[in-house]
């Protein structure tokens, strides 16, 4: 029996793509209309919202004219690796364009490399100044003819980690230069696309150093629509063995709530193995509730998210704790209903508030969908603190 | 094959090394998992996205299997073979250390596959050469145009060797597709949940549960088949209740039953201990590496963790293993961490810990524990009873018996089988009784497993008695319960404890049990006889009694008599009391003698009650002394309450004091409520604190009225209260007044309500009050009308004041009357004085006066003012002295102010002081002033400060009398006259300030209005002319004040002779008065400054 059955095809932790992967067009579309005004873009979203997915996707479809590179950067140490690590991906990208061959021929021999790989440049030499030598490289790309597109993803990362290890003066340099890059006018054909989970405006802000990056686009990564979420079940139940119908898929929709493709895979992908133990493969609402519950059991961590804040707001956990325990009974939080509670005489939080607010969106606990609008990223975190703080009479 | 198998035993780990066909046949479980990550890889060819994997299980729940299984299908699958290339790290892991380690195994084994491999140099820097080794295996993998699945068993420690390159890990993970994992894990370490972790949330998780029913049935059928033993089949299908303890005690993890599997096969021992301990001998090597890797501290608490077998806090752990709490917190959380204790989360901060393989335990009870460990048998019996059913066990335990009966056992062997059988709720006390006391005779036991064995029942009745006795019903309960057999005893005993403790249903419950198997249980039926009678459910009880009666129970006759005296059958009991007094029974001789003493038939009650105190029942002689008592006869009385107390009756004690006391013989008295209080009698310790309050002995009296309160005598709370509050210990009063007050008791509400008034808790005061009136105390009616009178509450008052007058409180009357002329209802008034006035009350004369006064009818205001005056009421008399005053006859004015001086009227000394100035008899007047300032009112330090301020003498004095005075912020009067003082006093600035402060305050308030314009005009004296038109062009205030004192303004402007015309400009209309005031101001000047 078990042989017969066909899982769902779906994917958890890495980036989706292709079948598993749900295209919106008019994030793409946005996006190029962006680029093309000259804009260098900010990916703006916690961790498993789908930046990843979204990035890679738009540097494998390219618009006429554009070259992409997508590269997870996430484990670059050091100011001279991340000025390597760009100017390998800058050859990178143009060789895989007919259109930059000179461009490529050229650098080849400037630079003594002997091969382009995928994994990076082997060079003849060692002692190339990559700093400097990106200075001399990117207005080279216009001779191109086509726009390069570089897509770094986990670069919040990369200068938190610096400035984390005492290199805040390393991670402000390669601020400095990226803005000097994006800003000079001869730096044209050439477009930086960041993204980190951490917020780069928030680790940007705690150097102190804010104008470095507000010249970038930013850009939200939403969760889907009730349309768009029917399309994804769609596409990655198909031809698996699990039956779910339209009443189902809905109540399905009901239970994740803020419809991020994450977890209505990670849902997809418990209600198939209950379905798969217990040979059931119309699915009903029951086996729904049990893969909801069955995700927050074998995830014992939530834990983890409470201890965080009680650690790191120890002071402020009261009103931080506030604001959660309303999204988690109401599912959304207002400004208007933050700035009340800020209000509040036990708080007294009305000129910090909204520090607190970015902390959370930060921190992945809530994310923003409408303007000034909050609810909780994960249905099950949300879940989490329902249970643990069931009486709210806020 | 099976031969083989059979003899070398199957290969329970390491399986990574164990041979594909046998693998991939033996491959019964798990099949879920597999089948999901096997469609994976072959649907999805790692172009993009990978999917990589955690498979997460406790040790032995066949994660390496699986991985090996995914192995040998990727090698021997044809087409699978051509696209991927499996590697599995299974024994290698141990040697990564750092992430450029796991790269170079890749490499090898990329190698070993025969692929096109160039292995990098050597880097000192660890990033360079990882990145080095990724590129090299990246480019290996590219060049061989195959993808890798990488099996990594373990991976939780892989992670955490790598610490911080797990970053670089998933960067090469998400930059290319080359590479996919799936991992194998006993525990989720932080690397997968933590938000700041790489690999947070990026694995897809495989859990692997236990086993369930179905799936070892299969997986043993499998084993059956594979290995030629029919018997495992025969096993599976006919035993499975056995079958099902089995997979419970091996925690549904597969290697673990494979343990079961070689013993069933193998098993041909008699006792259960025996079989069990061969299991033990199985697991062992593999358990004992286990313990042997832990360090010293966690294997000592997992020791204790095991004998204790229930979930424990880490406080019970950190007292058997003598550490600090936070040491074994911190341990085990890394035994928690290793997956060897599991944590039972709590409600509360505390959660419990237990090991987590439940077979690890019985292990650990078994090899580790001293042979004498007493709670090894324990476990046995546990075994025992989930191993047999009842049958099996009953045969188990007539087996054992026979051949301890026949010394056949080694005695300490049979002890511990003695104690794990006797211990099970499916043999019968007698059973045990015998199972027990055949052991303990045993020659050669070991004394300490002699100790250990279970009580005989006997004994624990004896024990439970002891507790029922202390009213220790917990622990009675607990001894019971310890009794594990369920049958007539058990039930008796629990029937009894639960009558005992009042508790009928239960007890019903338990004693109908014995009935139900035993319908003539004379102990069953008479205690049920007892609990229906308890119940006053006589019809019930007496069928019981009747029952026991038949089977020749004597005390059903006795308490057959007292039931017929409970239903008036008086005859009926008389009769059943004689037949039992035949019988020779006391206790019938003594309810006989009280039958008759209630019916007053007193000779006979004499006879009988002396009858039984022959027949040895002492409490006759209480009896007798009451007798005795009720009749006067004090002598015999006392004679027989002696004997009585001789014999420790508390009651007779008492009673002797009380006689005592009646005689005045207080040191005999004291002495026998002493006694009876050494007894705990509550009666003699209240009326013991009675005498000694009566005696004024207060510390004495609290201490037995405390004493008699414990006791249970609620009387004494209230005499607490009493005591604390006369001797003002106001916070204790009310603790024994509240306590008495729940206690119903209508004097303690009305002590609370004072009380509470006093310390203005008026609602408190209330709700008592109101306590006290429901219970008709019309102490309590008036309190609370004069408590709402004062919160002009006049309705409420007007009712209760009206229900105490009713309840025949005469002083109600002139509160309804001073009532009713608050609410200008004077007719009301009127006639509730008058009525009040009849009944003598002075204050009544004085209200109506002062009502008269008030409604101007002043010759009726004098008559009764007057009446009042003759009866001694100074402030008829003061308020006479005013009433003249106002009407200018200054003499009479001075005589009665006088009068009321003589009867200590200090306000009027004031008063009388301000007729002299009237009088200008500046010397008479300031002898007033002084007298009263010397009798420190306010009012007379004021008035001779004035009087200092305006005859220009004194200054120094004045300025510290107002100093000395309260003068609250809103006194205008009092804060302009210290503003002039100051002034006076030269202190210029600041009275300038002070000033300018309080009309800026003021300035709206008329009420403040005449002040500031006497003070203006003030300054003006004291010439700061200056200052004052200052203030009329303040910002703020001046013009405000232009407009309220526009006189005073035009004399400042013509003092200031600044403008010249001025004079000119000023309304004629108000001319008069601006010249009013120069003049005044000239005339001051002239007297304070001699201008």
């Amino acid at each position: 029996m078990a042989n017969q059955w066909v899982s769902p095809n779906t994917i958890t932790g890495d980036a989706a793509s292709g079948q598993r992967y749900l295209r919106r067009d008019h994030i793409n579309e946005y996006f190029w209309r962006e680029v093309a005004k000259g804009n260098h873009i900010l990916f703006v979203a916690p961790r498993r919202v789908g930046k990843s997915s979204i990035m890679q996707d738009l540097a494998d479809n390219p618009m006429e004219n554009h070259a992409c590179i997508y590269q997870n950067i996430e484990a670059v140490k050091t100011k001279d690796e991340f000025y390597n690590r760009l100017f390998d991906l800058i050859l990178q990208c143009a060789s895989k364009t007919s259109k930059a061959k000179i461009f490529v021929a050229n650098c080849l021999a400037k630079y003594g490399i002997e091969e382009i790989t995928k994994s990076g440049l082997k060079l003849k030499r060692n002692d190339i100044d990559y700093e400097k030598e990106l200075r001399n490289l990117i207005p080279e790309l216009k001779n191109t003819q086509i726009n390069t597109v570089i897509f770094l993803d986990e670069f919040a990362e990369v200068i938190n980690k610096l400035n984390k290890q005492g290199k805040q003066q390393d991670a402000i340099d390669i601020l400095h230069t990226l803005r000097e890059l994006r800003s000079n006018s001869d730096f044209k054909h050439f477009t930086l696309v960041y993204a980190g989970s951490i917020g780069l405006e928030f680790v940007i802000n705690t150097i102190d150093r804010p104008k470095l990056i507000n010249d970038l686009h930013r850009i939200k990564t939403e969760a889907l629509t009730r349309g768009e979420a029917d399309q994804l079940i769609a596409q990655i139940t198909k031809g698996a063995t699990i039956q779910l119908s339209q009443e189902i898929i809905d109540h399905l929709k009901i239970k994740i709530n803020h419809l991020l493709p994450y977890y209505i895979q990670l849902m997809i992908e418990q209600i198939d193995l209950i379905g798969r133990r217990t040979n059931q493969s119309e699915i009903t609402s029951v086996i729904i509730d049990d893969a909801f519950e069955q995700v927050i059991l074998e995830n014992k961590n939530f834990d983890d998210w409470l201890i965080r804040l009680k650690d790191y707001h120890k002071d402020f956990f009261p009103f931080i704790n506030e604001i959660l325990k309303y999204t988690a009974k109401y599912d959304t939080i207002t400004i208007q209903e933050i700035y009340n509670k800020a209000n509040d005489p036990q708080y007294k939080r009305e000129d910090d508030y909204m520090d607190f607010v970015e902390q959370l969106l930060y921190d992945g606990y809530l994310v923003e969908t409408d303007k000034h609008v909050y609810r909780f990223i994960s249905p099950f975190l949300q879940k989490f603190w329902l249970r643990k703080f069931p009486v709210y009479n806020g | 094959m099976a031969d083989q198998i059979l003899r070398t035993g199957f290969r329970f780990y390491q399986s990574a090394n164990a041979d594909a066909e046998s693998i991939k046949e033996s491959f019964i479980i798990r099949k879920h998992e597999y089948e999901i990550i096997m469609e994976d890889i072959r649907r999805n060819p790692m172009k993009g996205s990978v999917q990589h994997y955690l498979l997460l299980g406790r040790r032995g729940s066949g994660k390496s299997t699986l991985l090996k299984r995914i192995q040998v299908e990727i090698d021997s699958n044809e087409e699978l073979s051509k696209s991927y290339i499996a590697i599995n790290l299974a024994e290698e892991q141990a040697n990564i250390y750092r992430l450029s380690d796991l790269w170079e195994e890749i490499l090898q084994e990329l190698e070993h596959a025969e692929l096109d491999v160039t292995m990098p140099e050597w880097d000192d820097d660890q990033q360079d050469y990882s990145r080095k080794l990724i590129s090299a295996v990246h480019d290996a993998i590219n060049k061989s145009g195959k993808k890798v699945v990488l099996l990594l068993d373990n991976i939780d420690r892989i992670f955490e060797n790598l610490k911080d390159d797990t970053g670089l890990l998933r960067e090469y993970l998400l930059n290319f597709d080359d590479l996919k994992i799936v991992g194998g894990s006993t525990r989720m370490t932080e690397h997968f949940w933590k938000y700041d972790q790489p690999f947070y949330e990026f694995f897809r998780i495989l859990t692997l549960p236990p086993l369930t029913s179905d799936e070892v049935k299969t997986l043993l059928l499998h084993w059956s088949e594979k290995l030629g033993q029919p018997e495992l089949k025969t096993f599976v299908e006919k035993q499975t209740g056995q079958l099902e303890t089995v997979r419970i005690l091996t925690d549904g993890l597969p290697r673990t039953l494979q343990f079961f599997v070689n013993i069933l096969l193998t098993n041909t021992q008699e006792t259960g201990y025996e079989y069990l301990r061969l299991i033990m001998d199985q697991v062992t090597p593999l358990y004992q590496e286990r313990l042997n890797n832990l360090p010293s501290a966690q294997r000592k608490i997992i020791l204790q963790m095991a004998f204790s077998w229930e979930a424990a806090s880490t406080k019970d752990i950190s007292t058997l293993v003598h550490m600090p709490n936070s040491g074994v917190s911190a341990q085990l959380k890394q035994l928690n961490d290793k997956s060897i204790v599991d944590i039972v989360k709590t409600d509360t901060k505390n959660h419990l810990y237990r090991l987590s393989e439940r077979f690890f335990n019985l292990w650990l009870i078994f090899t580790q524990g001293s042979p004498l460990e007493k709670r090894k048998a324990r476990c046995l019996t546990i075994f025992l009873e989930n191993f047999y059913n009842v049958d099996e066990l009953k045969q188990l335990a007539a087996k054992h018996l026979n051949l301890l009966k026949a010394g056949k056992l080694d005695s300490n062997k049979a002890a511990l089988l003695t104690k794990a059988i006797a211990q099970s709720k499916h043999i019968t006390s007698n059973e045990r009784d015998e199972l027990i006391s055949n052991t303990i005779n045993l020659k050669g036991l070991d004394k300490e497993l002699k100790r250990q064995l279970p009580p005989l029942t006997d004994d624990v009745g004896k024990r439970i008695d002891a507790a029922i006795f202390n009213k220790d019903w917990i622990k009675a309960l607990r001894l019971a319960d310890e009794i594990e057999q369920d049958d007539s005893w058990k039930w008796l005993i629990l029937g009894y404890i639960y009558s005992q403790k009042n508790n009928f249903d239960s007890a019903l419950l338990y004693f109908s049990k014995v009935i139900q198997v035993d319908n003539n249980n004379t102990q069953a039926l008479f205690s049920l006889g007892a609990l229906y009678y308890n119940q006053k459910r006589f019809d019930e009880a007496e069928k019981y009694y009747l029952k026991a009666v038949k089977m020749g129970d004597c005390n059903a006759i006795v308490n057959l008599g007292n039931l017929y005296k409970q239903q008036l059958k008086l005859n009926e009991a008389e009769k059943h009391y004689l037949l039992a007094v035949k019988k020779g029974d006391s206790d019938a001789m003594f309810n006989l003698g009280h039958l008759y003493y209630e019916q007053q038939k007193m000779t006979e009650a004499e006879k009988y009650y002396l009858l039984a105190l022959r027949a040895g029942d002492s409490d006759a002689a209480v009896n007798l002394g009451h007798l005795y008592y009720e009749q006067q006869k004090f002598a015999k009385a006392e004679k027989y309450y002696l004997l009585a107390a001789e014999n420790e009756y508390s009651d007779a004690m008492v009673n002797l004091g009380i006689l005592y006391k009646q005689q005045l013989k207080l040191d005999d008295a004291e002495r026998f409520y002493l006694l009876a209080v050494k007894k705990g009698d509550s009666d003699a310790m209240f009326n013991l604190g009675h005498l000694y309050y009566e005696q004024q002995k207060f510390a004495e009296a609290e201490k037995h009225y405390l004493l008699a309160l414990k006791a249970g005598d609620n009387d004494a709370a209230v005499n607490l209260g009493h005591l604390y509050y006369e001797q003002q210990k106001f916070a204790e009063a009310e603790k024994y007044y509240l306590l008495a007050a729940e206690n119903e008791y209508s004097d303690a509400m009305v002590n609370l309500g004072i009380l509470y008034k006093q310390q203005l808790k008026l609602d408190d005061a209330e709700r008592f009050y109101l306590l006290a009136v429901k219970k008709g105390d019309s102490d309590a009616m008036f309190n609370l009308g004069h408590l709402y009178y004062e919160q002009q509450k006049f309705a409420e008052a007007e009712k209760y004041y009206l229900s105490a007058l009713k309840a025949g409180d005469n002083d109600a009357i002139i509160n309804i009357g001073n009532l009713y002329y608050e609410q200008g209802k004077f007719e009301e008034a009127e006639k509730y004085y008058l009525m009040a006035i009849e009944k003598d009350d002075v204050d009544a004369a004085f209200s109506l006066g002062l009502l008269y006064q008030e409604q101007q009818i002043d010759d009726q205001a004098e008559h009764y003012y007057k009446l009042a005056v003759e009866k001694g009421h100074p402030g008829a008399m003061f308020n006479l002295g005013k009433l003249y005053y106002e009407k200018e006859q200054f003499a009479d004015a001075i005589k009665y102010y006088s009068i009321a001086i003589q009867n200590g009227n200090v306000g009027a000394m004031s008063e009388l002081g301000n007729v002299y100035m009237a009088l200008e008899q500046q010397k008479e007047a300031e002898k007033y002033f002084l007298m009263a300032s010397e009798k420190n009112d306010d009012i007379g330090k004021h008035n001779l400060a004035y009087f200092y301020y305006c005859t220009n003498k004194n200054r120094d004095r004045a300025k510290e009398l107002l100093n000395s005075t309260l003068i609250e912020e809103t006194d205008h009067n009092g804060s302009s006259l210290k503003i002039l003082l100051t002034l006076w006093n030269g202190d210029i600035k600041e009275a300038c300030l002070k000033f300018q402060n309080l009309i800026s305050t003021y300035i709206d308030d008329t009420e403040a209005f005449g002040f500031i314009q006497q003070t203006l005009l003030q300054f003006l004296v004291h010439n700061q002319i200056n200052f004052i038109l200052k203030l009329f062009r303040d910002k703020v205030f001046g013009k405000q004040l232009l407009e309220n004192c526009k006189p005073i303004f035009y004399a400042a402007s013509i003092l200031s002779k600044e403008d010249k015309v001025i004079e000119l400009k000023a309304p004629p209309e108000i001319q008069g008065t601006i010249n009013e005031i120069l003049d005044y101001v000239n005339e001051k000047r002239n007297f304070y400054y001699g201008q």
